[in-house]
């Protein structure tokens, strides 16, 4: 889950750091990068998972701890209310109160879509840094969403341990969020696009609190994430992100 | 008069009659043998390993073969399936649910193919029944589950054990149960044995949230040769649907019996070819040493079309005499073998259990097979046949009465 947030507070702005001298491509995606690397986070989201012929909305509560921890806890609608993801490092379970029980999530399904969206298991908990397993460059300036943004291409390392062989990030000159992300698989095929808008402060933070994860062979297919409340820096514990933890929250 | 002098003509010379209606025979016999077996095992194969994994016909949602979501699925009630039931070719037809999901014991988890279906009627179609190797078969309104015994080990579970399965129900809804195992599943394919958790359908409707719906109806029709017509009626009965049948379903299968049909039709060629030389050297020689024979016929007045009709006759009594022995003979093998296929064993075995098939080789027994052969057998001998009568339609009266054009 943990990523998400992450992608959440890379988005996540520090306005201040516009300085005079032109930035590298690395340095945009490792200042960009280093707003997701929050202390700590709680945000409070709707995901709206939006097909052709049908919606579905389940509400959410979300903690992370750095980038190896976090849990997620959903809040509605009745039928899933209490089911809990949490993430330590590289391993994930799930708790589902119906069955009463914790199910660790298998490599194997890692691959699959998480809650039936169209993030999958692996796009929460893909420990891979945008900073260390990819090269960058930067291809072009251009406004996306009338934000003129950095255009830069993140080209994976060989032998990274990578999903995406290229991944195609428009990040904001003003507030370093990344407002597009295209992620193209190993034959240079688009596979998803992620974008974000309505940048607002929340919790003492610039924020895209509108992001929208659409993948690209699959016409009118979308997952929507909509944050309504954020929390940062705040002071939480290890063991909070625990099994037993995850069995007692209640929304 | 004709008939009477062929048939005369033939117990003349025994042994040149039953050496040629042998060679018949024999080709017959190795044809028949060889495509029955042959015929037999596809058709054993695509009884047995589609019944479980695909059945013969699934009527399913148009999106279903590429997505196999658990969104895409088709009615269950009987008014849905009504004009497919009223087909009288349809013996079988059953309503079947599949997904994936994750499949956890104490310890550990794993990817898992969750099928679903009426436990009574597939125990009667899929066989099912035969499959199990520990603990007992469902009823249809258990709330426990089967399981493939590959996926049992590596999830260290066993009958009666408690097994979690964890996915995505009906359109993004969670998917999570908590099922006692009533038995463990024995597949020789290793895709099912590692993978499988069978529940039964009402189980898994709830389990998925589905409702009243499945991922499809799978249809069985007796005949296989009556399947392309089947399909094409179903067709048109559910435009709105996706009728598709096991070649399409499983294409694998479908592409490894015709490559082995492809090879097999290779060696019969061949023997075709052998036979047919055998034959033809029979026919010639039979004409040919009786050259002196046909001079004295047609010195005496006969027509040379009758003479050739004469020919003609005699060979048609040779053919009959040939396919008759050849058919006493192969028959009670073949319905032998059909009740009592050829095991094989060994390595061949492991081999064919490794493609997923049955190490079996029934015979098949069906009348178009043995018209094929009978027709295929009849067209060689009259192949055989148009040298030997154009020889004697130009025959040389006076050569002829010497003994023949070949002598001095």
């Amino acid at each position: 889950m943990k990523p998400l947030l992450s992608l959440f507070l890379s988005l996540a702005l520090l306005p201040t750091l516009c300085g005079a001298e032109p930035l590298s491509a690395s340095e945009i995606v490792t200042r960009s990068d280093q707003q997701m690397r929050g202390e700590s986070s709680y945000t409070e989201l709707t995901m709206n998972i939006i097909r052709p012929d049908w919606t579905r909305t389940m509400t959410m509560k979300s903690w992370t701890k750095g980038l190896d921890l976090s849990l997620v806890l959903v809040t509605a609608p009745a039928k899933d209310k209490g089911s809990a993801s949490l993430k330590r490092h590289r391993e994930m379970w799930s708790w589902l109160p119906s069955i009463e029980r914790v199910i660790k999530i298998a490599p194997s399904m890692l691959g699959q879509s998480w809650m039936g969206s169209d993030f999958t298991n692996d796009d929460l908990i893909n420990q891979s840094s945008i900073v260390v397993d990819y090269d960058h460059q930067l291809v072009e300036q251009a406004p996306f969403d009338g934000d003129l943004s950095y255009v830069i291409d993140a080209i994976a390392k060989p032998d990274a341990p990578v999903v995406w062989s290229k991944v195609r990030m428009w990040i904001s000159k003003e507030t370093f969020l990344q407002r597009q992300v295209e992620f193209y698989d190993e034959f240079d095929d688009l596979i998803n696009v992620l974008r974000t808008y309505d940048v607002q402060t929340l919790g003492g933070r610039q924020l895209a609190t509108r992001m929208e994860m659409i993948p690209a062979d699959k016409p009118g297919h979308k997952t929507e994430m909509i944050t309504h409340a954020a929390q940062f820096d705040f002071a939480i514990g290890d063991d909070f992100f625990s099994q037993s933890q995850m069995k007692a929250l209640r929304d | 008069m004709l008939i009477k002098l062929a048939w005369r003509n033939l117990w003349r010379q025994k042994r040149r009659t039953l050496l040629t209606a042998a060679a018949l025979a024999l080709a017959l016999i190795l044809s028949l043998m060889m495509r029955s077996i042959q015929e037999g095992s596809y058709a054993n194969n695509i009884d047995n390993a589609a019944r479980f994994a695909t059945g013969l016909i699934q009527i399913q949602h148009p999106e279903f073969g590429d997505s196999h979501s658990i969104d895409d699925l088709v009615p269950m009630g009987a008014d849905f399936i009504a004009p497919a039931a009223a087909l009288p070719q349809i013996s079988h037809r059953l309503p079947r649910l599949r997904s994936f999901a994750l499949a956890a014991g104490d310890n550990s988890s794993k990817g898992a193919l969750v099928m679903a279906g009426v436990p009574s009627a597939e125990q009667d179609y899929a066989k099912l029944t035969d499959k199990l190797v520990a603990g007992e078969y469902l009823n249809d309104d258990d709330d426990q589950v089967l399981l493939g015994e590959g996926l049992a080990r590596f999830l260290e579970l066993d009958v009666g054990d408690e097994l979690v399965l964890y996915g995505q129900g009906y359109r993004g809804q969670t998917a999570a149960g908590l099922y006692r195992i009533k038995g463990l599943l024995r597949f020789p394919v290793p895709g099912l044995d590692n993978q499988l958790v069978y529940l039964p359908l009402p189980l898994a409707q709830q389990l998925f949230s589905t409702g009243e719906q499945i991922s499809a109806w799978v249809l069985h029709t007796d005949r296989l040769n009556q399947l392309a017509e089947t399909e094409a009626a179903l067709s048109a009965l559910y435009p709105e649907q996706s009728v598709r049948d096991w070649q399409d379903l499983a294409p694998e299968m479908a592409q490894q019996i015709l490559m082995d049909k492809a090879g097999g039709l290779f060696m019969m060629y061949l023997l075709y070819g052998v036979v047919g030389f055998g034959l033809f050297a029979t026919l010639m020689m039979m004409t040919l040493e009786r050259q002196r024979e046909f001079g004295v016929m047609l010195a005496t007045g006969m027509l040379r079309t009758r003479l050739l009709l004469l020919i003609g006759i005699e060979s048609l009594f040779i053919a009959l005499l040939g396919t008759g022995i050849g058919l006493a003979i192969i028959t009670p093998v073949l319905i032998y073998l059909k009740h009592n296929p050829i095991a094989l064993t060994g390595e061949t075995a492991e081999l064919i259990l490794e493609m997923g098939w049955d190490p079996i080789m029934p015979a098949l027994v069906e009348p178009w097979l043995f018209i094929d052969q009978i027709a295929i057998v009849l067209g060689l001998l009259a192949l055989c046949l148009i040298y030997p009568l154009w020889r004697i339609h130009r025959i040389t009266l006076v050569d002829a009465l010497k003994g023949g054009s070949h002598v001095g």
